[in-house]
């Protein structure tokens, strides 16, 4: 089952990797990127920061939604990080069952505009996001488990 | 019984890794700091006493920086007490493990053991590493 899905400009690091993974309770960790695969140096850095006993995967966007649909990810309780609002859109549409994304880090970039602490977000991007709450995923805003949930709605 | 963390070290330190802990964690409201030697005044024997009798009725785990430093040697007088670990090296993975499990370990000394064998692989010569480069699948 898919526990979460995570927005975080730098994918994978120690501060997603520690507590998430823990706090969540997952035992695989999708990181769904067009990049990633392709780029030697930010693979090693995931790789590094992928915790103790849990499998990390890492795809481009349209074989993560192929592998997420095909029923492969069913048996693992699935942490999926990606690096962009546009990213997340994708996933979600793809499958349903992506039921709760989490804003966590979304940098500073043209025509963006900050709506919490590390979220900048475009207005394009809010249009995604009020889309995909529309349709009853639920999207919140959070850095770290422990912070209080503000729900993506509330914060524009 | 409660437990608690208590960070012993010399200087802000202690202090200093908490607000690490903390950006990483979120607020840390069982996590104690002692930043010994920060005044003329300070006194190491009666601070570590202080902490170690109003805390006899928690169980108390204490991270020094050094081991074999001052802040540790104190704190070794109190390791006969059941409740009393101590643990030296500080460092972010260490501190990172031990707190986020505080609360869901039924053996201290389990939790203890694993985190200090897991903190020590994260220090590593970058440089040297080697990667795997197969890649792992569903």
């Amino acid at each position: 089952m898919i526990k979460l899905l995570r927005v975080d400009h730098r994918l994978l690091h120690g501060q997603v990797a520690f507590s998430w993974t823990q706090s969540l309770g997952v035992d695989c960790i999708l990181i769904a990127n067009d990049d990633v695969p392709q780029n030697d140096i930010r693979k090693t850095t995931i790789k590094l920061a992928k915790p103790a006993g849990v499998k990390l995967v890492i795809k481009n966007i349209e074989d993560s939604i192929s592998a997420l649909q095909s029923g492969v990810t069913d048996k693992y309780k699935l942490f999926i990080v990606v690096e962009s609002v546009a990213d997340a859109y994708k996933l979600a549409k793809g499958c349903p069952e992506i039921k709760h994304i989490n804003l966590g880090g979304m940098k500073v970039r043209e025509g963006t505009r900050n709506i919490s602490k590390a979220v900048n977000i475009t207005s394009d991007e809010e249009v995604l996001v009020k889309e995909l709450v529309a349709e009853g995923v639920d999207i919140e805003i959070r850095q770290v488990p422990n912070d209080k949930k503000v729900a993506a709605l509330d914060a524009f | 019984m409660a437990r608690k963390i208590i960070l012993a070290t010399h200087g802000n330190f202690a202090q200093g890794i908490r607000t690490s802990l903390e950006l990483i964690c979120g607020k840390a409201t069982n996590v104690e700091v002692i930043c010994a030697y920060m005044e003329e005044a300070f006194d190491l024997g009666t601070t570590v006493e202080n902490m170690i009798t109003e805390n006899q009725e928690n169980e108390l785990l204490v991270i020094t920086d050094i081991f074999g430093g001052s802040v540790n040697n104190e704190f070794f007088k109190y390791v006969e007490r059941s409740n009393v670990h101590l643990v030296s090296g500080l460092n972010l993975s260490l501190l990172i493990e031990i707190y986020t499990q505080l609360e869901h370990t039924d053996s201290l000394e389990t939790l203890i053991t694993q985190a200090i064998k897991n903190s020590q692989e994260t220090i590593q010569y970058c440089n040297l590493l080697k990667v795997k480069d197969e890649e792992e699948e569903f």
